[in-house]
């Protein structure tokens, strides 16, 4: 099954054997595809998965870790079919994963993307408040982690409304003429977890009634971490703030962009129908059984143009059940639980309190 | 304090602070300063293994190895033993018999101590080897420190309160980025030693010491293994064992950050033997770290693992022999450069040779120490010669990677820390009535 014919069926519609049998030869192939383009890849595998060819089951597929695209530079597609460099957010200092599209895997990006939210928004472009400043997107040459998902969050609404300025305060004037226009039917909201709570619902006004909005969020609890807000209590104080309850977190990141997992009415994530997720043991690398917490290894049919179709992540989570959702999805449902602790490696050959500063 | 004054911009002009832990512990003005180092100076030292000094020693050894919180990191335990009475004992003896008769030893003066912050109970053996010659001290420790650091600090408070004058002659601090610290406790110092990393040497190096002072500096090193094969193959079960638990204290003490820690195990001897002796040795490696409970967190372990992948990338690796997140072994196809980025945590690069002299053609000045296991004396002393001083400070056995001693680094710390004060009798009052 191609992934042509993978984006035609419905999400979150076939049972997870039947799906995994039919992934398993595509993502060989896609496997074998950047084994043959992307030498660094192909130098890694041999070293570290030499029998990928004859993997039976998805957990027996080569993965990568997600860092080394921040450490080397891996693309199945040679230099100049080079349309796009995605990069990850990172603070200043940090190493940023640089990915490397082409047309093709840019088209394909956004029609996936189109498959996993089409299906929760319909068919129709619904008004669309950004919760994030107009500037984010005004340098599309060099996107950003944040830009990018920005822009491909605008494809699914129109007479777009950016409901903060640059200094991240509420346009509240620009928030009640767009109420006015468009608030009694339904509208798209669409921002990054941290900014939507710290500088929308934290910031606004009483009076906003945004109870015909769908809420799209994503981007990690992590920097919300001090306030002690996780999903369920994001959702109270939306609710019972603004009448807003149609809010969808979702989990994704660069290194597979337009492949997201989707948050259920259930509160779970779930994998699209050309991806998957499995938890791996941090101490064995085992895939876990259903319940058990280990790194998140995501895996998905998109990436064409770079080696990321099978990556493990920094992040914990847990898958719950699978084919077993209370909200009708097949497939696994799971939990992002947070970044995986790293303990500084003590040694030395380096005294921080010096470096970095010219004495 | 300092993040206070970072908040408010880091004002330049804003009086900087710094913490005194020992003597006492208190946040001071850097204004301050000249008046604590002038208490300093006016101290009255004491002469080289003074019985005060080896009383100190003594008193701080029983408590390491009695004390219920010391008692559980092993490497405070090494610190306990390597100053206990009888080794400060011996280590005078060596010392006064290496200088000749018209020599006498003195203390230096002021020595001020730059360890690293994160092997930072390395403190405590520059500081004692520079307080046994006599020296007065003033030792800078990161405003982050381990458990250990803290543990050394408590008891340390406890066994100068022993010892009085001790406590007057000593000051060790804390702080961060204050450059004014940095620069007055350097001009007021007469020996300045640095404990690296590269960065930190070239910072230091920017500020000045007073014109007759100078500095020693530890620069950023790498260390490895050298194994002999069929030795290792002759081995028993329970000697295996034994090599492979000492080869584990070795790799993964300090997380295996540490300057002597080895991070290549180069087999010596015929294809066949390296090989047959190679996985075993790490089978019983990993399962040592499971046997002491050492696990890695999983963002570390990802780390790791990444790292491995980048190298398989980088070098020429041809395999990688996986024990969990507690031991990753890359396979390399020759002996090759890796020295400028490794990673601790149980990673290790291994490599064949047919003979210990391939050693010498890869070792560089950036080398410090070179564990070994099954080469004889003559083998080892013939590779420090056919070396001549280009690199490899220490040959020690396997086990012993991590047992400082006071030859570092190519120095005779304990005599660098003395000053030798030559005194020629005149000929008329010789004893010899015929000079």
């Amino acid at each position: 099954m191609s992934l042509e014919e993978f984006l035609s069926l419905s999400n979150y519609s076939m049972p997870q054997a039947a799906k995994e049998a039919r992934l398993l030869p595509e993502m060989l192939s896609l496997t074998a595809r950047h084994y043959e383009l992307c030498p660094a890849y192909r130098r890694v595998i041999d070293v570290f998965a030499p029998k990928w060819r004859t993997a039976q089951c998805l957990g027996a597929l080569p993965w990568i870790p997600v860092t080394l695209f921040k450490t080397h530079e891996l693309r199945s597609i040679p230099a100049e079919s080079v349309t796009n460099i995605l990069t990850s957010s990172g603070t200043t200092g940090q190493r940023v994963s640089r990915i490397a599209l082409d047309a093709r895997a840019a088209d394909l990006q956004s029609r996936a993307l189109a498959s996993v939210i089409g299906q929760l928004l319909g068919p129709r472009r619904l008004p669309m408040i950004v919760v994030d400043s107009k500037a984010v997107i005004s340098d599309p040459r060099l996107m950003s982690a944040r830009g990018a998902g920005v822009l491909g969050m605008m494809k699914f609404g129109r007479n777009h409304f950016f409901a903060l300025d640059e200094d991240m305060r509420i346009d509240s004037a620009g928030l009640r003429a767009f109420l006015s226009l468009y608030g009694s039917e339904s509208f798209l909201l669409f921002g990054f977890t941290f900014m939507v709570w710290r500088h929308f619902f934290q910031a606004l006004g009483d009076g906003f009634d945004l109870r015909n909005g769908i809420l799209v969020h994503s981007g990690g609890w992590k920097k919300l971490a001090g306030e002690a807000v996780d999903n369920a209590a994001f959702k109270q104080t939306v609710a019972h703030k603004t009448g807003l309850k149609r809010v969808y977190n979702f989990y994704g990141m660069v290194e597979q962009i337009g492949s997201i997992f989707l948050e259920g009415d259930d509160g779970l994530l779930y994998p699209p129908i050309f991806g998957d997720v499995i938890v791996r043991d941090p101490e064995t690398w085992a895939e876990v059984a259903p319940g058990q917490v280990g790194l998140i290894q995501a895996l998905s049919l998109l990436p064409s143009s770079y080696p990321g179709h099978s990556i493990l992540t920094e992040d914990l989570g847990v898958i719950e059940h699978q084919d077993g959702s209370s909200c009708g999805r097949l497939g696994k449902a799971f939990r992002v639980i947070g970044r995986a602790p790293q303990a500084e490696l003590r040694g030395c050959s380096d005294v921080p309190a010096f470096a970095g500063k010219t004495v | 304090m300092l993040r206070r004054a970072r908040l408010r911009g880091e004002d330049r002009l804003m009086s900087e602070t710094f913490d005194l832990l020992v003597p006492d512990q208190v946040t001071l003005s850097t204004a301050s300063l000249p008046e604590r180092l002038a208490r300093l100076a006016a101290a009255r030292g004491f002469p080289p293994f003074a019985p005060e000094l080896r009383a100190f020693c003594s008193g701080l050894s029983g408590r390491l190895l009695s004390d219920a919180e010391a008692r559980r990191h092993p490497e405070l335990q090494v610190l306990g033993y390597w100053m206990r009475p009888a080794a400060t004992t011996r280590l005078e003896a060596s010392v006064r018999a290496g200088i000749p008769p018209h020599i006498q030893m003195m203390p230096r003066g002021l020595v001020f101590h730059v360890p690293p912050s994160n092997v930072d109970t390395l403190f405590i053996y520059s500081w004692l080897l520079s307080l046994l010659a006599g020296n007065r001290n003033i030792v800078r420790l990161s405003p982050r420190r381990s458990s250990q650091s803290e543990i050394i600090l408590r008891l340390v408070a406890d066994a100068l309160a022993d010892v009085p004058g001790l406590a007057a002659t000593t000051m060790i601090v804390s702080y961060g980025h204050e450059v004014a610290v940095t620069a007055a406790l350097s001009r007021a110092c007469d020996m300045r030693v640095v404990w690296g990393g590269d960065r930190t040497i070239e910072r230091l190096r920017e500020v000045p010491l007073a014109p007759h002072a100078f500095e020693i500096a530890f620069a950023d090193r790498f260390s490895f293994s050298a194994l002999a094969a069929k030795p290792v193959l002759a081995l028993t079960r329970k000697a295996h064992d034994q090599l492979a638990e000492q080869f584990f204290n070795d790799v993964y003490w300090f997380d295996q950050m540490g300057c002597a820690s080895p991070h290549l195990i180069v087999w010596v001897g015929e294809a066949g033997d390296c090989m047959a002796a190679a996985t075993p040795f790490y089978s019983r490696l990993a399962e040592t770290a499971t046997r002491k409970g050492y696990a890695p967190k999983a963002g570390t372990s990802a780390a790791k693992l990444a790292y491995a992948y980048g190298a398989a990338i980088d070098l020429p690796v041809t395999g990688v022999e996986l024990f969990g997140s507690r031991l990753t072994v890359l396979n390399l196809s020759r002996l090759h450069d890796m020295r400028e980025d490794v990673f601790g945590a149980g990673t290790l690069f291994a490599v064949s040779v047919p003979t210990l002299s391939e050693v010498a053609e890869f070792t560089v000045r950036k080398d410090q120490t070179l564990t070994h296991f099954g080469f004889s004396d003559a083998e080892l002393i013939g590779l420090a010669h056919l070396l001549n001083g280009r690199g490899i400070d220490r040959i020690v056995p396997v086990g012993q990677a991590l047992a400082f001693d006071r030859i570092w680094d190519g120095y005779d710390l304990i005599s660098e820390f003395t000053r030798k004060i030559a005194v020629v009798p005149s000929p008329a009052h010789s004893s010899d009535p015929n000079a």
